[in-house]
């Protein structure tokens, strides 16, 4: 009881309080969240985003239609894109730039 | 009439959904507005002892979609608020007796006559809740700020958006500022900003909560609690009035202290 009335009281005393548990679950929940959300996210969506970037770089390279490799991949605490594509021609215009 | 359907989910059992879906048909129907409530647990149903209308149930939401009875016959009319009904789930079947269509065929019904219909979800993301959200038109998420409660809710969220309920509204319950403000709670912007999602209301923990349910009356009708405040300005939210969201704040004063600290008052909040 007597450590309740003693407790620092000002805002800024408690926003920086060490012992403060909050940023320990935010922190938690988010990794939670993320490797949840990366292991739901289906094939196609994969399969979307494969269609989608194969027609934006087409438009700039020539490329070649089957991607070696598109995934989501996790890497410490967070997520890549990892992709390799293999470039099969560079057009005129690109190289007179 | 055309009415609205909104389903009252979380995914994690226990954080508040029925006691929510009871406050806010109740508060709804304070506004003037015709509602029904309808629980979709089936098999656990509980919508009616928190309502205390668990002694006038004749015919359940089954007995309504096969046929057994009149829709009518299904509704129960609330003690307290003549425009409320409540249809009560089966107790003696199970979620695969419904399918989606069936209900949302039900609730189409429903808002020819009412102005909102409020379906309160059971646990879970199985058939249960996919019967639930069939028929809605807008998703409300309860969550309380658990790391557990609110990794299921992000779980349903998604679910939802993939049934094409877009933007659900977060309600956090059982919110104890005084933790927040030691740093022992995550809070509204924590959680929002976790979530991604817009945030409808937060509602204290608060024992008149517990007691008005012990009664079967919904909290909403008691005027000093502070939880009862809370459903007050979500359902007038729901219902389309811009009421800015208050942080709720706790108890301060040498007094309060003094009475929380000998247990006459344990609630450790003020009204937001």
């Amino acid at each position: 009881m007597l450590s309740k009335l003693r407790r620092p009281r000002s805002r800024t005393d408690r926003r920086d309080n060490p012992d403060a548990t909050k940023s320990i679950a935010r922190d938690r929940l988010q990794s939670a969240i993320s490797r949840d959300r990366h292991d739901l996210l289906g094939p196609d969506v994969v399969e979307a985003l494969k269609r989608d970037m194969l027609a934006a770089i087409s438009r700039h390279l020539e490329i070649s239609e089957d991607f070696n490799e598109l995934e989501v991949r996790r890497l410490d605490q967070s997520l890549y894109l990892v992709a390799s594509i293999r470039i099969q021609g560079i057009p005129r215009l690109a190289r007179a730039r | 009439m055309k009415g609205k359907t909104i389903v009252i989910t979380s995914g994690k059992g226990g954080v508040g959904k029925t006691t929510t879906t009871a406050n806010i048909g109740a508060g709804l129907a304070l506004r003037g507005h015709k509602v029904v409530v309808i629980d979709t647990d089936i098999g656990l149903r509980n919508l009616d002892v928190v309502m205390g209308l668990e002694n006038r149930i004749v015919y359940d939401l089954v007995d309504a979609i096969e046929g057994r009875c009149k829709l009518h016959q299904a509704m129960i009319r609330d003690k307290q608020l003549p425009e409320l009904f409540l249809i009560a789930a089966a107790q003696t079947r199970d979620k695969n007796c419904i399918n989606p269509e069936q209900l949302t065929d039900l609730c189409r019904r429903l808002e020819e006559e009412f102005d909102y219909i409020i379906v309160d979800c059971p646990a879970g993301i199985e058939q249960g809740f996919r019967n639930a959200i069939g028929p809605a038109q807008e998703a409300i998420v309860v969550t309380t700020p658990e790391v557990s409660a609110i990794r299921d809710a992000d779980r349903v969220i998604g679910l939802l958006e993939a049934s094409e309920l877009y933007r659900p509204k977060l309600i956090i319950n059982r919110v104890r500022p005084g933790m927040v403000k030691r740093g022992d709670m995550l809070d509204k912007d924590d959680i929002v900003e976790l979530l991604a999602v817009d945030i409808l209301g937060m509602v204290p923990a608060d024992d008149r909560l517990i007691t008005a349910t012990n009664q079967g009356i919904p909290v909403i009708h008691d005027k000093r609690a502070p939880s009862g405040m809370a459903f007050s300005r979500i359902t007038a939210r729901i219902d389309g009035e811009d009421i800015p969201l208050m942080d709720l704040e706790p108890k301060t004063g040498l007094m309060n202290k003094v009475r929380f600290l000998m247990g006459i008052d344990r609630s450790e909040y003020t009204h937001a």
